[in-house]
């Protein structure tokens, strides 16, 4: 792993650490939670109680970015977590499978490769419940059909394995060798690919919280607080500039490590 | 080779279909009408709209309709059935009184400038950055070439653009801070002056020009290792000359595959972008339509995405055959 990619595996353990516990250091130093608002005290410069001031309607920035990094990050870890579940189980099928299954399945992917799919987010979000729920599905489910691609090759090329053979030739069934030997040797691309997927999602987080149809204020996440700071940027560009730098380093990190990992784990070396 | 494409050709037709299907249902299944305001319609007044539109017909009826209409049939006022050889999407029913044929009609243009503007920015800058970094590989140049398309990267356009116009429209006043004026006004076709167009088309470019430079950099360094670059060393050829013909031209195809769905995407308007900076591309269209449940708009426009999606996928196939002369499709 080169320099970079180690820089920013010890970031993302830090913002991992500020997102879990953050919010509670944060109410300790100042007494600040993420919707106390106090509109006497509106965009004012950082100072010792405020380290980053405060926004419009006075509440703490730095207590805001705080929470609202574990927001995006749940949001991106959890959507990730689905899209990956989705793809290893189709992608593991088809491959395993073989012949007509993998056939009709592969090529049902080819026609969900030509959806567009943040259209398909954006009305999703738009006409239904907006929740973080219905967020973490959206986005989940459309963000698999590479993984599907990934897993179900590297399942064609493991299921002629020695080892393959030898649990089918003492009768395990389909199921517990797909599970048990086949799956936990596909890990190694999955994870390198999950990792590149995390900051696309993240991306696609801020972008739809922007345009007001992903999480719903005053619960801030990355793509609310850029939104936010978009609208004050002439007055007071802080709140802009400090959720979008705290974004642009995790997205910058995740790529870094995604692609260290993807050269790391790579089977063909 | 024309029978390939003449084969997705056909496959595009019931895809889209089932694309419209499926949105249609999504669209119909979702709670609330585009009727409920905040102020509440005097009964009598809605039951009237939702004839015009027809949604007082059962489920499968409009979908009957809509479909229909979609393949071209279309019904007047009396009654009588005609056949043109478009699809026609309906009203639409936040703007009151226009076709939604006639909204698309009217934005694409305006998307698809912006969007081609941005991919030219960034299909120049983008492979001249990546076969320069190349060409200086492992140097500081290189690296700095490549922490820049990094930032690219990790710099969404919800913040660029608005750190784009803080600059550039309210601290030196070189280019408005959104609005799009008009060169040229030709029916449908209108061109945007580059004044208004300059901000929106630099915002949009920048993450395709960290990608293209990322691309061309990797494709390029790899063929510099490849045996006819050695050639092409052997026979005293400047360094200039082989990084920018020799192994450049060898690098371009992953670009070519990249660039199909990214053309597309940028074509059918860039919903942030387009709302950041008040152009009135599809993208603006889309967000207003998904907002206020404009059925028949939110379907015309996902139509429209789907069709070009699938067009530029198609022209990749067909430009990667052209390109490599080992890919034979029958």
């Amino acid at each position: 792993m080169n320099n970079a990619a180690r820089v920013s595996a010890i970031f993302l353990f830090l913002l991992m650490m500020i997102a879990v516990f953050g919010p509670n250091w944060v109410r300790r130093y100042n007494g600040a939670t993420y919707d106390a608002q106090s509109l006497g005290n509106g965009l004012q410069n950082p100072s010792r109680s405020h380290p980053m001031g405060t926004d419009m309607l006075g509440r703490d920035l730095m207590s805001r970015i705080v929470y609202g990094s574990r927001i995006s990050l749940t949001v991106g870890v959890v959507s990730t977590a689905i899209s990956v579940l989705i793809g290893i189980a189709y992608g593991a099928i088809a491959g395993y499978f073989g012949k007509k299954v993998d056939d009709v399945m592969m090529r049902i992917v080819d026609v969900l490769y030509c959806l567009p799919d943040i259209i398909l987010v954006v009305i999703l979000m738009a006409l239904f419940e907006r929740s973080m729920l219905l967020l973490f599905v959206a986005l989940g489910a459309v963000s698999w059909l590479t993984m599907a691609r990934i897993v179900r090759g590297q399942v064609l090329a493991l299921k002629h394995e020695l080892y393959v053979e030898a649990a089918h030739a003492m009768g395990a069934p389909n199921r517990s060798i797909l599970l048990r030997h086949i799956i936990p040797n596909t890990m190694g691309p999955v994870i390198a690919y999950a990792t590149l997927t995390l900051p696309a999602v993240i991306l696609d987080e801020a972008f739809l919280s922007f345009l007001g149809l992903g999480v719903q204020p005053p619960t801030p996440s990355w793509g609310v607080l850029a939104s936010e700071g978009a609208q004050a940027i002439s007055v007071h560009p802080i709140l802009l500039i400090a959720p979008a730098v705290v974004m642009a380093l995790t997205l910058f990190s995740l790529n870094y490590v995604g692609e260290a990992l993807r050269v790391r784990l790579d089977p063909r070396r | 080779m024309k029978r390939f494409i003449f084969r997705r050709l056909l496959v595009m037709g019931p895809m889209i279909l089932i694309v419209l299907t499926i949105t249609f249902f999504m669209v119909n299944l979702a709670p609330g009408s585009p009727f409920s305001h905040s102020r509440a319609l005097p009964p009598e007044v809605e039951a009237q709209l939702k004839a015009k539109y027809g949604f007082d017909q059962p489920r499968w009826k409009q979908y009957v309709r809509f479909m229909s209409r979609i393949v071209g049939f279309s019904t007047d006022e009396a009654g009588n059935v005609s056949w043109h050889p478009y699809p026609d999407f309906g009203e639409s029913i936040k703007y009151r009184d226009r076709r939604v044929n006639d909204i698309i009609k009217e934005s694409v243009p305006v998307s698809a400038i912006l969007g081609l503007t941005a991919y030219l920015i960034a299909l120049g800058v983008g492979i001249l950055t990546g076969a320069f970094a190349a060409a200086r590989r492992g140097t500081w140049a290189d690296s700095l070439a490549m922490f820049g398309s990094m930032i690219g990267i990790a710099l969404p356009s919800l913040v660029l653009g608005p750190l784009l116009i803080t600059l550039f429209s309210l601290t030196w006043y070189v280019f408005p801070p959104g609005g799009i004026e008009w060169a040229v006004e030709w029916g449908y076709i209108r061109i945007p002056t580059l004044r208004t167009l300059a901000l929106p088309a630099l915002t949009l470019s920048m993450i395709f020009i960290a990608y293209i430079a990322r691309l061309t950099r990797n494709g390029v360094t790899d063929s510099l290792r490849q045996d006819y670059i050695r050639t092409a060393r052997a026979k005293g050829l400047s360094e200039r000359r082989i990084v920018f013909t020799h192994a450049l031209r060898a690098s371009l195809l992953p670009i070519v595959s990249f660039s199909g769905p990214a053309i597309a995407f940028l074509v059918t308007g860039t919903v942030v972008v387009e709302s950041i900076f008040s152009v009135p591309g599809l993208g603006r269209y889309f967000i207003d339509a998904a907002n206020n449940r404009d059925y028949f708009l939110i379907l015309g426009i996902t139509a429209f995405g789907a069709v070009s999606l699938m067009i530029a996928n198609l022209a990749v196939d067909v430009i990667y055959a052209l390109v490599d002369p080992r890919i034979r499709y029958e």
